[in-house]
């Protein structure tokens, strides 16, 4: 009997489709920035230049080329791992772009980390104990959240624990201005600062995040609560979880049960949550003077810098198709039901 | 022991907050041990409820009144918080549920599930507790425990997922056991084997079994007591022997000449009672008297010939039907009878154009309804029509039932006048047994008997000559089929009107049909005079389908069961029941076609059965729960 694992029949599937959706991105990106309505040679010279120094910079840069041209050329610089050049700081857009990464890293992981704890922590309570205090407290206080502005929520959270209660420091960034980077290993403050041993500084990145990442969580866990109340709250009235009572399961155990139930549906929200936020939280980075990946790619915009745009975009591309690939891996993994191809 | 095992004294069970809820009203029990108890009641009759109550699964806002609610070795269970109640679940009552696939966690593994509820019970000593449960399951007639441990609840069968269950129930050995319909979402062909193992007489153990079911052929075959319920009342109570034979309540009178009658009670003449089941039985039998040879000898309505359909999913095609010839006679009814996956839906649906067959002919009247112009078409399709399974679902929730009813009529040319509709509908709903005044409510506003009504009013509207009857009644009340397939027999002796029935039970098949058409993965396998294909079955597999026929008087012994669950693996080119035929040889490798080898009968078997093996069945092999739990005791 020759028996594929369907697990791996359907692993193989999903990366099949890999190049597919690389090269749909790269294509996107791309063509994305030749829609811009303004004339890139145009920006970059300034208003008042001259038509020659327009098609001067347009030969450089090679935008009297046909788009295909265009995209050809691009194509055969990303396979050499060249994103370009910037048009502005003339830096390589890659190395630029890279490291701004680990600071929106720092700040997203655990924003997301903590987020899924309460959001999934209080949503569970909110679903078991549907329709009583705890619940509606909890769906209260989401709403409230989900209604507040994130710069709003940021400046609350600094007015009430910095400027009042002076618990947490000054929003100067990463550190505060008494202390300088530990030496660079990987770009994430926090290791780098273990690494170093440079306990000091750790524990100022360590206050340091708390705002920010705060500010980030809470909309993330208000969201997360709503759904996974809606989610954990369907898996609870299951037969099986009935059945387990009936049978005198523990409660931990049913709720525990439940959970196990809705895991694929709380990964794929969490993970499109993820998706959402590696291109970085624009308005917590400028609110926290954050130097991460969402401000140099606002200002990528603003100065109309396409290699950089262009950069940009593929990266969150490639990082949110990495993630969904995860993510259906896991799903494969970790739920028989979609092993066996049931619907749910 | 002169103690009442459970004693149940004035229970009341109010919902508050939800309209039609079965309220439940001073309701008492005494349940010795070894007894086994038969809860029955329709829908609505507040058997869940009492079970519930006792299992103490009725939270507030709902409410339970009991004086009593007395278990002996543990206590009133009335007055015990939800912390001790919990505890005595599966320790002291075991439960089984309806729906199988209900018992098992969709993703957690059955070993897990299995460690999960000991270590909640305080018994869990790893695996040693493991491999007592592997020699359990497989006791329980599991033929790879470990496989099945290992498994999910999608990837096991009904009956091997009731097994689990059923291992679940028992592993405590808990003193009562408390069935809720263990065997309505099984296949017929392993509801026996089920019953067998819950439910034999307690000769070992002392474990009382309290069985809530709607069929009283169940209780009548495994039950020694009896308690009738109506609208949350207890109407007759006793033992099997004397409430089946002497009813005493018109409610349990009712019931039992509602059920469909097995053969041999009606031959010995036994009337119960006048009831319509009866007197359909013997309306039918007067005719199949009068001639032996089926109806088709008159002009065909409906032929099917060589049909086939294969459906493809996800890469796997399934044969649904394959190579199927059929033909129903004017006034004709031909019951096609299946598990779940025969192909038999699928067949009707084909017969009445909602499905195409990939090959074959499907004639109506003649006129071949595949290969029709679209015109010629919407002639012959107000000819045919389907009552449903579902009644609800097959309904448009927002359209009235009037609505409902004359949809089909949109069909017929010329155009009908706006009175002439209304006449054929108000006629369409006097011939479907129900008062056109309903015409105006919605489905919702509807009981699932009315329901079936408008669905088959639906049906009748057009004065078809051919009807496919989709299951039309295993979806509703005992009593409430009874009456359809009364009002269905009616119609058509006033119609004229061909039926192809499909069930999955040959006993309703028999009472309804003149010929019995069996169905099994896609091909006929059997087919004959409804009569004979049941208490004469020629193919090993109407056999098991005659013998999970359960008699509903408790006097006629159950016919002995033969087929033990067989897994073996699919054959290519081989008889198709190969797996589980007890009978095969190695010539069943090749497929057998159907042959005639008695008048009118028609089988494909190699070794077809004659009526003398019948009664030579060898008894059944595996042991009974009774006998395990007393061989097996996990919680030292
Ligand atoms: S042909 Fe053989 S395997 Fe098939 S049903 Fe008959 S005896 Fe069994």
């Amino acid at each position: 009997m020759k028996i594929r694992d369907p697990r791996l029949v359907l692993i193989a599937r999903r990366l099949a489709v890999i190049p597919l959706s690389l090269l749909l991105v790269v294509i996107i990106s791309f063509l994305l920035v030749a829609l811009i309505p303004q004339s890139t040679a145009q920006a970059i010279a300034g208003q008042g230049a001259s038509k020659e120094a327009v098609i001067a910079i347009n030969r450089k840069l090679g935008l009297n080329q046909p788009l295909l041209t265009q995209l050809g050329n691009y194509l055969d610089r990303l396979v050499h791992g060249n994103l370009g050049t910037s048009y502005y700081s003339d830096k390589p857009v890659a190395s630029d772009m890279l490291s701004h990464v680990p600071a929106t890293l720092e700040l997203i992981l655990p924003a997301l980390a903590l987020g899924m704890l309460i959001g999934i922590g209080l949503g569970t309570l909110g679903a078991y104990r549907s329709g009583k205090l705890a619940d509606r407290g909890v769906r209260m206080g989401g709403s409230i959240i989900q209604a507040t502005p994130e710069f709003l929520l940021g400046l609350l959270l600094l007015y009430v624990l910095f400027f009042r209660l002076h618990w947490l420091p000054a929003p100067t960034g990463q550190l505060g201005i008494a202390y300088v980077n530990p030496p660079y290993h990987t770009g994430l403050l926090v290791v780098d600062a273990i690494i170093a041993g440079q306990w000091s500084t750790l524990g100022d990145v360590l206050v340091h995040l708390v705002l920010p990442v705060l500010t980030i969580a809470l909309p993330l866990a208000a969201v997360l609560a709503r759904i996974t109340r809606a989610v954990v709250g369907k898996a609870l009235v299951a037969d099986h979880i009935a059945y387990g009572r009936a049978i005198g399961l523990k409660e931990r155990r049913l709720i525990r049960y439940a959970l196990i139930d809705s895991r694929t549906s709380l990964m794929t929200f969490c993970a499109t949550l993820f998706a959402g936020l590696v291109g970085g939280d624009v308005i917590v980075e400028s609110v926290f003077n954050w130097n991460g990946v969402g401000q140099w790619a606002i200002s990528a915009m603003t100065n109309l810098d396409v290699p950089a745009i262009q950069g940009f975009v593929l990266f969150s591309g490639i990082v949110t198709l990495c993630v969904y690939i995860a993510l259906d891996v896991a799903a494969v993994t970790l739920d028989p039901r979609i092993r066996l191809g049931h619907s749910s | 022991m002169t103690e009442h095992l459970l004693e149940v004294a004035n229970l009341s069970v109010g919902y508050s907050g939800q309209v039609g809820a079965p309220a439940v009203e001073d309701f008492n029990l005494c349940l010795d041990r070894r007894v086994r108890l038969g809860l029955v009641g329709e829908s609505g009759s507040g058997k869940s409820s009492i079970i519930k109550s006792i299992l103490g699964l009725i939270r507030p806002p709902h409410t339970v009144n009991a004086k009593r609610i007395y278990l002996d070795g543990v206590g009133d269970l009335a007055t015990m918080t939800p912390a001790q109640m919990r505890a005595v679940r599966a320790r002291d009552i075991g439960y089984i549920g309806q729906n199988p696939f209900g018992a098992l966690h969709p993703v957690v593994s059955v070993a897990r599930q299995f460690e999960g509820f000991l270590s909640d019970h305080g018994s869990w000593k790893g695996r040693n507790s493991l491999s007592e449960v592997g020699t359990l399951l497989s006791n329980l007639g599991i033929g790879d425990p470990t496989r099945v441990l290992g498994a999910h609840a999608g990837e096991l069968s009904g009956g091997m997922a009731q097994r689990v269950a059923i291992a679940l129930a028992s592993l405590l050995s808990p003193s009562l056991l408390i069935a809720d319909e263990p065997t309505t979402a099984l296949d017929v062909t392993v509801q026996r084997q089920v019953l067998d193992l819950i439910a034999q007489p307690r000769k070992v153990s002392e474990q009382a079994l309290l069985l809530v079911t709607h069929d009283l052929s169940v209780v009548a075959q495994y039950c020694d007591e009896v308690v009738v319920l109506q609208l949350g009342q207890v109407v007759e109570r006793g033992p099997v022997a004397s409430v089946f034979t002497e009813p005493q309540h018109p409610y349990t009178k009712k019931l039992l000449s509602s059920v469909p009658g097995a053969a041999p009670v009606l031959e010995a003449g036994a009337d119960q009672g006048g009831g319509v089941a009866a007197r359909s039985v013997r309306f039918r039998r007067e005719r199949i008297l009068a001639s032996d040879a089926p109806a088709s000898s008159t002009t065909p309505v409906m032929v099917i010939e060589h049909v086939d359909k294969t459906f493809r999913r996800a890469g796997t095609s399934v044969a649904a039907v394959c190579d199927v010839s059929l033909s129903i006679g004017r006034g004709e009814t031909v019951a096609l009878v299946g598990e779940s996956g025969s192909g038999k839906s699928t067949l009707g649906r084909i017969a009445t154009m909602l499905e195409r067959p990939d090959a074959g002919r499907v004639a109506l009247e003649g006129r071949d309804i595949h290969n029709l112009s679209s015109r010629n078409l919407r002639g012959l399709r107000p000819k045919m029509q389907i009552v449903f399974q579902e009644p609800y679902q097959s309904l448009n929730p927002q359209l009235k039932a009037r609505n409902a009813v004359s949809e089909p009529l949109g069909n017929l040319r010329p155009k009908l006048s706006k009175t002439d509709i209304d006449d054929r509908v108000r006629d369409a709903f006097v011939m479907a047994g129900l008062n056109p005044d309903k015409g105006t409510r919605y489905p919702h506003q509807l009981s699932g008997g009315e329901q079936q009504r408008v669905g088959i009013a639906r049906a009748v509207v057009t004065r078809p000559s051919f009807v496919v009857l989709d299951e039309p009644t295993s979806s509703l009340d005992l009593t409430v089929r009874a009456a359809i397939v009364d009002q269905l027999q009616k119609l058509q002796e006033e119609l004229g009107m061909s039926y192809l029935f499909i069930s999955h039970d040959l006993a309703t098949a028999q009472q309804i049909a003149d010929r019995i058409v069996v169905m099994y993965k896609g091909s006929i396998v059997e087919s004959g005079p409804a009569w004979k294909v049941l208490t004469e079955p020629l193919h090993p597999y109407t056999q098991t389908l005659s013998e999970a026929c359960l008699d509903p008087d408790p006097r006629v012994a159950p016919r002995p069961r033969q087929q033990p669950v067989l897994v073996g693996d699919l054959v290519p080119g081989a008889c198709p029941y190969l797996q589980r035929c007890l009978r095969s040889s190695d010539q069943c490798k090749s497929a057998p076609k159907l042959a005639d080898p008695v008048e009118h009968r028609r089988v494909a078997c190699f070794h077809p059965l004659d009526a003398t093996s019948v009664s030579a069945a060898p008894p059944q092999a595996l042991p009974s729960l009774d006998e395990l739990l007393v061989t097996q005791d996990p919680t030292v």
